[in-house]
C-alpha cells in the first residue's frame, strides 16, 4: 500500500436492507439513548416537536384486503450535495473530509433554514432546553454533547463511535476496517438490516452491497447524492 | 461548494469573502464543539454482562458504566439468544433503573388503604413485620393461608419463594409460560414434550398462524434475528412468509402475503391446510387412515364460510407449503390450538431438521433441581396434596388469603377476574414502582431493578444448544432496595425451623454460585477454577446437553401420525364472543410490541415511540377498517365510543386499512391510574371492555361528541403512496 492510499480518509456510508427491516423501532430508541436525545412529553409532541434522529416511515399500499406495507428507516443521509449546508448563514453545518454532514452546535443560532431545505425532514430543532427528570440524567452518554435550546440537531452517524474506531485503528497502526465503527442503530438492529462502513474501500460490506441490483437511494432525482443506500424488498 | 461561492460572488459581505479567500473548504477550520479534543478520554468504560429483564425472553445484554453510572445497554454479541441485537424495550432499560418514580425504600401504609400515604421504614422493621405476619399463620391449618404470587417462575426470587412457601405449607402462584400445556406428544414424534425452538432462519416457507414473532411471541429478538437470515441469509434462497391474522399486526405487515381470517379461526385455517395436504397426498410423513378421516370435516370447502378464506387460496397455500424445500408452521394462539400447527409440521416432517421445529430439553427441571436439598422430603398434613400449593395466576378466581405477597405482577391493573383485595388480608408488595396494586398494599419492600439483581437461568440459543445465562448487578443499588430473594432468606432465617433449613443460603449471589454447577452440568470444581469468572465476564456459559444422542434429537417423525378425533371436535365450536345485532363487531385487544403487558408504560422513551403501524404516541387508540369507519361516519382522528357488554371507552379512532371490516382492535397496556408520571392517566385501559385478552369480545363502535386526544408522529393524513420514493 502506498503512502497515498494509506492516508486516504474513509468515506462513511450506510446500507439499509428493506427486505430485512421489520419496522420494530429498536434503532429509534437505541439512537435516543446513545445520543442524549430528550423526550419532549405529550404536549410538545402534539405540536410535532418530538425528536427522532432516525424514524421508521410506514407506507400503506393498496386497499383491504390487498394491503402491503413498506417500512423505511429515515435518518440524515449525509448528502454529498447537501441542501442544508449552503443555506446556513453562520456555517454551522458543513461537509467533513470523511463525507459526513457535520452540525456545529456551538455555532448554530437557530434560523432553522437548514431544516427547511432538507428534503428528508431529518433535522430537528431544540425548542426548549432539554429536561430529564432526575435521576434520568445519570443515563446520559458522557461522549455526546447535550444540546441546548435554539440549536439544530440530527444524526451524526454516531461520530463519537467513528472517532473511537479511528483512534483504535490508528493505535494499531492500520486502516479502519469493517466492524471498527458501528453506530448505535446498526448495532441494535434486530434483523441485522443495517450496515455501516467505508464506501471508499472497495472491499467493505457497504461497497459490495451498494452494487447490488436492489440498491437505490432516496429522492435521488433531487441531486443530493445521499450516502444512505437502500436495498429494495424482494430478490 | 459551488452554491456558496455563487452566493458570495453575488456579494454577501466582506467577512464571507475573506473566509472564502482561503483555498479549499475553509469551514473545516471551524472547530465544532461536538468533536471533543483529540486524545482526551473523559473516563474509563466498564462493561458488565447480564440478562435483560424487560420481557421473559432473557436476551443477553452488556451494559456500559462509567463513574458508577450506566449509560448504554447493548445486546451481548456472544449470547446465543439475541447475538448482539436488542429490541426497543431492552434499549429503554436505563429508564427503569433511573426512573424518577422508583420507590425509595421500604415503607408501610399509614391512613386508609388507597389513600397513598406511606411512612418510610428501615429494612429491619420491614422484615420483622413480615416475619411477625407469617408467624401468625399456622403452617398446618387448611383455612388461613398465605400466598406468594409472582410472574416468572424461573427467577431466583420465584424459586426461593416456591421453596419458602413449600416449606411453610403455604401457596405459591406464578404465570407459567412454558410448553407444559402442550400435551400433544403424539405429533412430536413420540418424544417427551419439552421446549421447542423454531428454526426460522433456515426455513424457506414460513406459515404463521397469528404468531407475532417479530413483536412479543416467545423470544422476539431471537426470532427477528432469524427472520433477517430467513430473508437474505448468505447462500440461501429468499424465504416466503405467509401470515394469517384478522388484523395486520407489525409481524403481518412484513409478510409476503397476509390473509385476514375471521377472528379466532387461525387454528381452523391450519386444519384446512392440513386436510388439503393429506387429501392430495402431499404429506411427507405417513398419517393413519382413521386420522385422515377425522380431518375431513375441516376441508377448505367446509371451513371457508367460517374462516372467510376462499377454498382455492387454502389449497394453493397447502400446495406451496408442502412442496417447499424447508417449510415451517408457527402458531400464536392458545395452547389448545397448537395441535393444528404441530400437525402441519408433522405432515411436512420437519422435526429436528434445519428450518423446522427443533425440540430441546426441558430445562425447568434443571432449574428446580439446582435448589434441591440432598434429602428432599416434604411431609404434608393429612388431606393436603402438593398440587393445591402451586397455582397458575391466570386460573385463580379468589384471593381471600390471610397474607398476600405480590412480586413482579400488577394484578389490579392486569387482566385478572378480580379487582379488589380483601380488606382483611395483609398485603405485602415487592414492586419497585408505585402502581395500582401497591396502592392497596400494607407493606412495601421494594425489589431491585433487573440491572441491580443476581439471577441465573437455563436457556436455549437459536440452534437449540443449552446455555446458562447470568444476571448480575451492573451497579450498586440506586435506591434503598433489596433483592426479594434476599428478603425471603432473611425472613426464613428469622422464622427458623424447616423454612430456615430449606433456604440455607447466605445471599442471592450465593444461590447463583451454587446453582451454576448443576445448571451447566459440570462439576463445581471446574466452575470454581475458571468457568465462574468466564460466566461473570461473558454472561453466558454453554451447558452440557443432558440427553446426548437421545430420542429428543431424533430427526423426522419415526412413527405414523395419529390424531385424536375428540381433540379436533372443539375446533368447530362457535367463538364465545360471536357478534350479534347489538354488538356487531369483534374487538381484538392485543399486546403492544413495546408497551408489552403495560409494565413499560412508565418509560418516557416508550411512550414517545411512535407506534409502528399507526404512528400514535402517548396514548391509546382503536383501529377501524376504512369501509366500516365511513359507514359509521367516523374519520381518522375522531373520538369514538367503543362498548362491550362489560363497559365502554372513549378513544381516538385510527382508520386502519389492515383490519377486517368486522373487527376493531386496540392495544392494552395504557390507562394506568397509578404508575408514575409518564403512565398515569395516559390512554385507556382495555380492561374496562374485557378481562380476557386472549379472546375476542363482541363490541359496537359509534361516533362520540368531543375532541379526540390523538398524538401522532408525522402528518395527520394516512400515508399512502402511489409510487415508491426510492425508485
Amino acid at each position: 500500500m502506498t503512502e497515498e492510499t494509506k492516508s486516504k480518509k474513509p468515506q462513511w456510508a450506510m446500507v439499509i436492507d428493506l427486505d430485512r427491516c421489520t419496522g420494530c423501532e429498536a434503532c429509534v430508541v437505541a439512537c435516543r439513548v446513545e445520543n442524549n436525545i430528550p423526550t419532549v412529553g405529550p404536549e410538545e409532541a402534539a405540536k410535532g416537536r418530538s425528536i427522532n434522529w432516525i424514524r421508521i416511515e410506514r407506507y400503506f399500499e393498496g386497499e383491504y384486503p390487498d394491503v402491503k406495507v413498506n417500512f423505511m428507516p429515515v435518518l440524515c443521509q449525509h448528502c454529498e450535495e447537501a441542501p442544508c449546508e449552503p443555506v446556513c448563514p453562520v456555517y454551522a453545518t458543513y461537509h467533513t473530509d470523511e463525507g459526513l454532514n457535520a452540525q456545529v452546535y456551538n455555532r448554530c443560532v437557530g434560523t432553522r433554514y437548514c431544516a427547511n431545505n432538507c428534503p428528508y425532514t431529518v433535522r430537528f430543532f431544540n425548542f426548549f432546553d432539554p429536561k430529564w427528570d432526575a435521576p434520568l440524567e445519570k443515563a446520559l452518554n458522557p461522549e455526546v454533547s447535550v444540546r441546548t435550546r435554539g440549536v439544530m440537531e440530527k444524526c451524526t452517524f454516531c461520530i463519537q463511535r467513528i472517532r473511537k474506531g479511528e483512534e483504535k485503528a490508528r493505535d494499531e497502526g492500520r486502516d479502519v476496517r469493517d466492524g471498527d465503527v458501528v453506530p448505535a442503530c446498526v448495532q441494535t438492529c434486530q434483523t441485522k438490516a443495517m450496515y455501516f462502513g467505508n464506501i471508499a474501500d472497495p472491499e467493505s460490506e457497504v461497497s459490495v452491497l451498494s452494487k447490488s441490483n436492489r440498491a437505490a437511494r432516496l429522492l435521488e432525482d433531487l441531486g443530493t447524492k445521499p450516502k444512505v443506500i437502500y436495498l429494495n424488498k424482494g430478490d | 461548494m459551488k452554491r456558496r461561492e455563487f452566493i458570495i460572488l453575488g456579494g454577501i459581505g466582506a467577512t464571507s469573502a475573506s473566509l472564502l479567500s482561503a483555498c479549499g473548504h475553509p469551514e473545516e477550520k471551524l472547530i465544532p464543539a461536538f468533536i471533543p479534543d483529540d486524545e482526551y478520554v473523559p473516563g474509563i468504560d466498564y462493561w458488565k454482562a447480564s440478562t435483560c429483564g424487560m420481557c421473559p425472553a432473557g436476551c443477553g445484554i452488556i451494559v456500559r458504566t462509567r463513574e458508577h453510572k450506566a449509560n448504554k445497554i447493548e445486546g451481548n454479541p456472544l449470547h446465543p439468544v439475541n447475538r448482539g441485537a436488542l429490541c426497543a424495550r431492552g434499549q429503554a432499560g436505563l429508564e427503569v433503573l433511573y426512573n424518577p418514580d422508583r420507590i425509595k425504600g421500604p415503607m408501610k401504609r399509614v391512613g386508609e388503604r388507597g389513600e397513598g400515604k406511606w411512612e418510610e421504614i428501615t429494612w429491619a422493621e420491614g422484615i420483622k413485620t413480615l416475619v411477625d405476619k407469617l408467624r401468625e399463620i399456622d403452617p398446618n391449618s387448611t383455612d388461613e393461608k398465605a400466598i406468594f404470587a409472582t410472574s416468572d417462575a424461573k427467577s431466583i426470587t420465584a424459586r426461593v419463594a416456591a421453596r419458602f412457601m413449600q416449606a411453610y405449607r403455604q401457596v405459591f402462584a406464578a404465570n407459567r409460560i412454558d410448553a407444559e400445556e402442550n400435551g400433544v406428544d403424539g405429533l412430536l414424534g413420540g418424544v417427551r414434550t419439552g421446549d421447542e425452538i423454531f428454526d426460522i432462519g433456515n426455513a424457506t416457507y414460513l406459515l404463521s398462524l397469528g404468531a407475532r414473532f417479530l413483536e412479543n411471541w416467545k423470544s422476539p429478538v431471537m426470532y427477528s434475528r432469524a427472520y433477517g437470515e430467513f430473508r437474505s441469509g448468505r447462500g440461501k434462497q429468499r424465504g416466503r412468509f405467509v401470515h394469517i391474522e384478522p388484523r395486520m399486526s407489525l409481524t403481518a405487515a412484513n409478510a409476503d402475503e397476509w390473509l385476514p381470517a375471521s377472528a379466532e379461526t387461525e387454528a381452523l385455517v391450519a386444519l384446512a391446510i392440513a386436510q388439503t395436504i393429506v387429501r392430495e397426498g402431499l404429506n411427507k410423513a405417513p398419517l393413519r387412515a382413521d386420522s385422515a378421516k377425522a380431518l375431513e370435516p375441516f376441508s377448505p370447502e367446509a371451513t371457508a364460510h367460517i374462516t372467510d378464506i376462499p377454498a382455492d387460496r387454502i389449497i394453493r397455500l397447502a400446495r406451496e407449503f408442502s412442496k417447499a424445500e424447508r417449510p415451517l408452521a408457527i402458531g400464536g394462539f392458545l395452547p389448545s390450538g397448537s395441535l393444528s400447527v404441530n400437525l402441519l409440521n408433522a405432515l411436512v416432517d420437519n422435526l429436528n431438521r434445519p428450518g423446522g421445529v427443533l425440540l430441546v430439553e426441558r430445562h425447568e427441571d434443571e432449574s428446580n433441581r439446582a435448589l434441591e436439598l440432598p434429602e428432599r422430603e416434604l411431609i404434608l398434613p393429612p388431606g393436603q396434596d402438593e398440587s393445591v400449593l402451586s397455582l397458575r395466576i391466570y386460573q385463580m378466581t379468589k384471593w381471600d388469603y390471610r397474607l398476600i405477597m405480590i412480586h413482579g405482577i400488577n394484578p389490579i391493573f392486569a387482566k385478572t377476574p378480580w379487582r379488589w383485595l380483601p380488606t382483611s388480608s395483609f398485603v405485602v408488595s415487592f414492586s419497585s414502582f408505585i402502581d395500582e396494586t401497591i396502592d392497596l398494599a400494607d407493606l412495601v419492600l421494594p425489589d431491585h431493578s433487573y440491572l441491580e439483581r443476581w439471577d441465573i437461568h437455563s436457556s436455549f440459543g437459536s440452534d437449540g444448544a443449552p446455555i446458562v445465562s447470568l444476571t448480575q448487578p451492573v451497579l450498586g443499588p440506586q435506591r434503598n432496595t433489596m433483592q426479594t430473594s434476599d428478603v425471603l432468606l432473611a425472613v426464613a432465617r428469622s422464622l427458623g425451623g424447616e423454612v430456615a433449613r430449606a433456604l440455607d443460603f447466605e445471599s442471592s449471589k450465593d444461590i447463583v454460585e451454587k446453582s451454576a454447577p448443576s445448571l451447566v452440568k459440570k462439576p463445581s470444581s471446574e466452575i470454581r477454577d475458571g468457568l465462574w469468572s468466564q460466566l461473570m465476564e461473558l454472561g453466558i456459559m454453554v451447558a452440557k446437553s443432558s440427553v446426548p444422542g437421545s430420542k429428543q434429537r431424533a430427526v423426522g417423525h419415526t412413527k405414523e401420525i395419529s390424531l385424536d378425533r375428540s381433540a379436533l371436535e372443539s375446533f368447530l365450536d362457535k367463538p364465545v364472543g360471536e357478534p350479534n345485532a347489538e354488538y356487531p363487531l369483534n374487538l381484538i385487544v392485543y399486546e403492544h410490541a413495546t408497551l408489552g403487558d403495560g409494565s413499560a408504560a412508565n418509560l418516557p422513551s416508550i411512550q414517545e415511540l411512535p407506534d409502528s403501524m399507526t404512528s400514535v404516541m402517548w396514548g391509546s387508540w382503536v383501529e377501524i377498517n376504512p369501509k366500516t369507519a365511513s359507514s359509521l361516519g367516523v374519520a381518522d382522528g375522531d373520538l369514538v365510543e367503543i362498548a362491550t357488554e362489560q363497559g365502554s371507552l372513549r378513544l381516538p379512532a385510527v382508520v386502519y386499512p389492515g383490519i377486517r371490516p368486522d373487527v376493531v382492535a386496540m392495544p392494552f397496556g395504557q390507562g394506568h391510574t397509578k404508575f408514575g408520571r409518564y403512565a398515569t392517566n395516559r390512554g385507556a385501559s382495555a380492561e374496562v371492555l374485557t378481562s380476557d385478552f386472549q379472546r375476542t369480545v363482541r363490541a359496537r363502535v359509534s361516533r362520540a361528541a368531543g375532541k379526540a386526544d390523538l398524538i401522532r408522529f408525522g402528518t395527520d393524513l394516512q400515508e399512502t403512496m402511489e409510487k415508491k420514493p426510492w425508485r
